[in-house]
C-alpha cells in the first residue's frame, strides 16, 4: 500500500509538469488538460506496465504525447498554425505585465512542426536530458538533437532574435529584466 | 550524346529526407547553430514561460482523479 501510495503521489507530482508541457504542446489550456486528463487515466490503469524505478513523470510524458500524436492525426486540425490562430485562443496567459511576452513565445511555438517543438520543450524547457526526451519521442539521440537544434533556430527566427540587430530596444528591456549581462 | 555525358558526370546523388539530420556515411548534416548569447537568451525566455505554466494552479479535476482510486474500503471519511 505504500508503493501504491508513493505511485499517486509521483503522478500527482508530475501534473504541474505534464499540464505545462501539453499547453506549450497544444497552446489550448482547456485540450492541454483533457490530454492530461486522460494521460493520468491511462497511466492509472497500466499501472502495471510502469517499471519501477524509471521514472514516473517520464512515463506520463510518453503516454501524453503518444495521445496527443494519435488525436492529431485523428483529426488534423490546426497543426501548423501559421497564423498563430491557435495561439490567440489562449486563455492561461495573463496580461497583467508579465516580464515577458509569453503570448508572443507561445505563438512562435505554435508555428514550429509539432515534432521540433516537443523536443524543443522537453530539453530546453522542461529541463530532461537528451536521452529521456529521445525515449519519450521515440526517435534516436542524434534525431532529436538536431530536432532542438533547428527549433531553437527557427525560434529564434520568428522571435526575432536576431544576432546583427542585438536585441532591439524592446528586446533589450526584457533581456535586462532576465538579468542579461553585457 | 547528351545522354552520355549526363550519366557520365551525373550529380552525386543526394538522398532525401535529411531534414531532420540523418547521417550518411556517418557524416552528420550540418547543422543550424545560434550564436552562445541568442541561444542563453531564448533558453531563458523559454524557462520563464513553462515555470509561469507550471505555477498556474492544477484544476481540481486532476488532482481528484489521483485521490479518488483506492480509499474506499474505510467510508470513515465522508466531508
Amino acid at each position: 500500500m505504500a508503493t501504491e501510495t508513493s505511485v499517486h503521489q509521483a503522478m500527482l507530482a508530475a501534473v504541474p509538469h505534464l499540464r505545462a508541457f501539453a499547453i506549450s504542446l497544444s497552446g489550448n489550456v482547456e485540450y492541454a488538460d483533457d490530454l492530461v486528463q486522460s494521460a493520468l487515466m491511462r497511466g492509472l490503469e497500466n499501472l502495471d506496465k510502469f517499471q519501477p524505478g524509471t521514472s514516473m513523470q517520464a512515463w506520463l510524458f510518453t503516454i501524453l504525447r503518444n495521445h496527443y500524436y494519435t488525436e492529431l492525426r485523428k483529426h488534423r486540425r490546426e497543426v501548423e498554425d501559421p497564423d498563430g490562430a491557435m495561439a490567440e485562443k489562449l486563455a492561461v496567459l495573463p496580461e497583467q505585465g508579465s516580464r515577458l511576452d509569453f503570448t508572443d513565445m507561445q505563438a512562435a511555438l505554435a508555428r514550429l512542426s509539432p515534432e521540433q517543438r516537443e523536443a524543443l520543450l522537453l530539453v530546453s524547457a522542461e529541463g530532461v536530458s537528451y536521452e529521456e526526451a529521445a525515449q519519450i519521442c521515440r526517435v534516436n539521440i542524434g534525431t532529436l538533437k538536431s530536432r532542438v537544434n533547428r527549433a531553437r533556430t527557427r525560434l529564434a527566427e520568428l522571435l526575432a532574435l536576431d544576432a546583427e540587430e542585438d536585441l532591439g530596444p524592446d528586446r533589450l528591456v526584457k533581456a535586462a529584466l532576465l538579468t542579461h549581462t553585457p | 550524346m547528351v545522354a552520355d555525358s549526363l550519366k557520365a558526370g551525373t550529380l552525386p546523388e543526394e538522398p532525401d529526407g535529411l531534414e531532420d539530420g540523418q547521417s550518411v556515411d556517418g557524416e552528420p548534416a550540418p547543422e543550424p547553430t545560434l550564436p552562445p548569447r541568442i541561444a542563453a537568451y531564448l533558453g531563458e525566455q523559454l524557462q520563464a514561460f513553462y515555470a509561469h505554466l507550471m505555477s498556474a494552479p492544477v484544476p481540481d479535476r486532476l488532482v481528484q482523479l489521483l485521490e479518488q482510486p483506492d480509499r474506499k474500503g474505510s467510508a470513515s471519511d465522508g466531508d
